[in-house]
């Protein structure tokens, strides 16, 4: 079936290309994520929907 | 300077439009799953219709579908959206103006689809149905939203996008360009459009369009709201920020290319088909990956899943998640596929993921954000948890009836006995051995329907309970210093600082890699259809009844594409070429087969059996579930509009020449006579020249006509 489907396939060029972007695309966000140095952003980042701003108290604002 | 920029300053959220938009999400999820059960209690029966034209199969379908998928998701993704990006940017949305167009305008468009569809004004792709003057609409209120987004990210005070905003920059960018894409329409009248494709290549698009309507309206804004939502339910960081990067980045790249795969076996190039069943099977990998990000964000808090119904749908929602996407990557298998597709094994798949993900992710959010908008406690948590196994049930009831219904007709459909012929050659017979399940299917979903009830009863009365005349909370942050290294680390952080414009741009170029692959087939179409066959273009009275089948919705259940398998050759004749769909706009290779294939039934029957089985299907078919379609038989035909339907066919290239365009209504009025004469021939009664039932028995009489004659090859 593959070899079917190659044999009418007028542009390997770009599935090759698009291939490679995937796996270069894949390559450098597995890169980027696991690098050591960015552990430390990781860790704030990660807990960004927990930290929620404290809401001012009456008095404190005039908005 | 510095001192300038680290200026507090004071704000609040937009929750009022918040808080609309969960409202919305309430009404509209009604109306969704009641339209459902109406529709899934017609497959059962078909008197449900009242033999209303607009309460019927093909005119409700796209109504249950438009309100469960933009409505009621929509609404949900929206309310989410703004919640947490205000919070997450630690910002008020750019403008409240735009925001209340955005509501308003979205509002407005789910009433126009509602006054639209039941009176068959429909485009006639799946998921695109609405006419053009809404589809623009649709692409004004959308960009006016996506404006109001990033500006928001432009103001925002927190220097990281968090991974749910990348989720949401995906969703905005790739569902404006393929709505744009796929509903680009030449209007006939103000309700009235054939689209710029034709046959394989409007195949192309329109399921390049439906399948990433369910990848990035469905599947990446959900994602974003799990990852927010689902750690703040568990007030635990996501599970492992690494593996999100790497689940928003292969998720994106892959989804798109997945299109072909609702065309496996049909008339599109196989390479094409390869394509997107391979890509489909890579999506297992992303697809899991967030899962299991998402449920291991819950170590440790385990415990309160039994005791919390907001973790308790999440948790629910995910795996439902995950079994949806599991299936879908097996269906796209061809071998899998050729079994399965067009039949009810594909409406369980599609209503685990909708009922089951969007739906309880929905609801634990909507558990969740109410309490805090109104600032008040949950009416009933017993209510929540009875809500849950409840529609949770009926979830399972409705994928366990149509998985049986499905297996059991696609097995029925390939049957051959020791001779090579067909062990049930009659459709028919397929249909009456699964129709039982149909009623444990309407039974699953109004177990779900009932679900909702309690729900909308709770928030209700948690609304209701509601201090009056509550302030908005006010906020102080820092303003953002422009391209500072502050509280960020190392140097490389400054790249991810520049998300809002790399992230577009990359997110862009993602998917726009597969989509140009994927339309190939569209710019090289005469290396895959024979234009030099012998293939007409229809005649005007065709045309126009070809237009009546696709008012009444006839493609939701019939299709006109024979695979080549021996099971549907043996039943329907030879395989569908695609030069055979050339000039048909919109193609109408369907995705269904509540009833028979239809590409060869020009002639197969007299005109009288088309009269008789429009009249009362039953007369010529025992046992048949289709309606009855006796205003087709009392509606006139509109002689007039023909000609206009042939010049924007002509512009669009169907080779109509002008003598044909200007005799256009004198030969439609003809040929409908001949029509009319041949069935009074026959024994039909009644003045039937100017009658909608003879332009569309002249148009199923074509079908497959020109194959027959020799045409193509």
């Amino acid at each position: 079936m593959i070899q079917r489907s190659l044999s009418h396939y007028p542009l390997t060029g770009l599935s090759v290309f698009g291939t490679l972007l995937f796996l270069t695309v894949f390559a450098a966000a597995l890169y980027w994520a696991f690098r050591q140095q960015n552990a430390s952003l990781y860790a704030r980042v990660e807990a960004l929907p927990l930290k929620d701003l404290e809401p001012m108290r009456d008095g404190e604002h005039s908005i | 300077m510095l001192h300038d920029e680290q200026k507090m300053e004071t704000f609040s959220y937009d929750d009022a439009i918040v808080r609309k938009f969960v409202l919305a999400t309430m009404v509209w999820a009604g109306v969704a799953f009641l339209v459902g059960l109406i529709a899934a209690l017609q497959l059962a029966d078909w008197r449900f219709n009242f033999n209303l034209p607009w309460l019927t199969f093909g005119r409700l379908r796209p109504l249950h579908t438009n309100a469960a998928i933009f409505a009621f998701g929509g609404n949900a993704i929206f309310a989410g959206m703004y919640y947490s990006t205000q919070r997450l940017l630690k910002t008020r949305m750019a403008s409240d103006a735009m925001s209340r167009f955005h509501f308003w305008g979205w509002q407005a468009i789910i009433v126009s689809a509602a006054l639209t569809l039941p009176f068959g004004i429909t485009i006639g792709k799946e998921y695109a149905e609405l006419e053009w003057p809404i589809a623009l609409a649709i692409n004004i209120v959308w960009v006016v939203f996506g404006v109001n987004f990033f500006k928001t990210i432009a103001q925002r005070r927190e220097r990281h996008l968090y991974v749910a905003i990348w989720f949401y920059i995906a969703t905005i960018i790739t569902v404006a360009l393929l709505h744009v894409v796929n509903t680009i329409q030449i209007p006939v009248s103000l309700w009235k459009s054939y689209p710029i494709y034709a046959g394989v290549q409007d195949a192309l698009v329109q399921w390049w369009y439906g399948h990433n309507a369910v990848a990035f309206f469905l599947t990446t804004p959900f994602l974003g709201l799990m990852y927010y939502f689902l750690p703040k339910a568990a007030d635990k960081p996501v599970y492992s920020y690494r593996l999100s990067i790497i689940h928003f980045w292969a998720l994106v790249f892959i989804y798109i290319w997945a299109g072909p795969h609702h065309l496996l076996y049909t008339a599109l190039p196989e390479w094409a088909q390869t394509l997107g069943m391979i890509f489909s099977i890579m999506l297992w990998a992303p697809s899991w990956g967030g899962m299991v990000n998402g449920l291991l964000t819950l170590r440790g808090a385990w415990h309160r899943v039994g005791k919390e119904p907001v973790l308790k749908f999440f948790v629910a929602g995910l795996t439902f998640y995950g079994m949806a996407t599991l299936e879908g990557p097996l269906l796209a298998i061809k071998s899998v596929s050729s079994l399965a597709h067009y039949t009810d094994w594909i409406i369980a798949h599609v209503h685990g993921g909708t009922l089951g993900w969007n739906g309880f992710i929905t609801f634990g959010m909507i558990y969740w954000l109410v309490p805090r908008l109104w600032k008040t406690k949950l009416y009933s948590e017993s209510l929540a948890n009875v809500h849950f196994w409840t529609g949770f049930t009926g979830i399972i009831i409705y994928m366990i009836s149509m998985w049986s219904a499905g297996i059991t007709q696609g097995l029925m459909w390939r049957a051959v006995d020791s001779t090579g012929r067909l062990m049930y050659p009659d459709f028919i017979e397929t249909v009456l051995r699964i129709a039982p399940l149909y009623w444990v299917r309407a039974a699953g979903g109004a177990l779900y329907l009932v679900s909702f009830l309690i729900m909308a009863y709770n928030i209700t009365k948690t609304i209701a309970s509601a201090p009056k005349n509550v302030k908005a909370d006010v906020f102080q942050a820092p303003r953002l210093a422009p391209s500072s290294n502050q509280n960020l680390g190392d140097k490389p952080h400054r790249i991810l600082e520049g998300l809002p414009i790399v992230f577009t741009v990359l997110t862009l170029l993602a998917v726009a890699v597969g989509t140009v692959i994927e339309f190939v087939p569209t710019l090289w179409a005469t290396d895959y259809v024979n234009t030099g066959s012998s293939i007409k273009p229809y005649t005007g009275l065709q045309l126009h009844g070809r237009d009546l089948y696709v008012r009444e919705g006839c493609y939701l259940c019939h299709s006109q594409m024979i695979r080549p398998i021996l099971s549907e050759t043996l039943r329907y004749g030879d395989y569908s070429r695609a030069e055979e769909s050339m000039y048909d706009r919109p193609f109408q290779w369907g995705s269904k087969r509540t009833g028979p294939d239809l590409a060869r039934v020009g002639g197969k029957y007299p005109d009288l059996w088309h009269f008789r089985h429009m009249m009362n299907p039953r007369d010529v078919v025992n046992g048949s579930l289709m309606p009855s379609y006796p205003w087709i038989f009392r509606d006139k035909i509109d002689f007039a509009v023909i000609p206009k339907k042939i010049a924007v066919m002509k512009f669009l290239g169907t080779p109509y020449n002008e003598q044909e365009l200007a005799l256009a209504e004198a030969t439609a009025r003809a040929e409908a006579q001949a029509v009319a004469a041949s069935l009074s021939a026959q024994g039909a009664t009644g003045k039937l020249e100017d009658k909608e039932i003879v332009a569309l028995i002249a148009y199923l009489q074509r079908l497959g006509q020109d194959y027959k004659k020799g045409g193509v090859k």
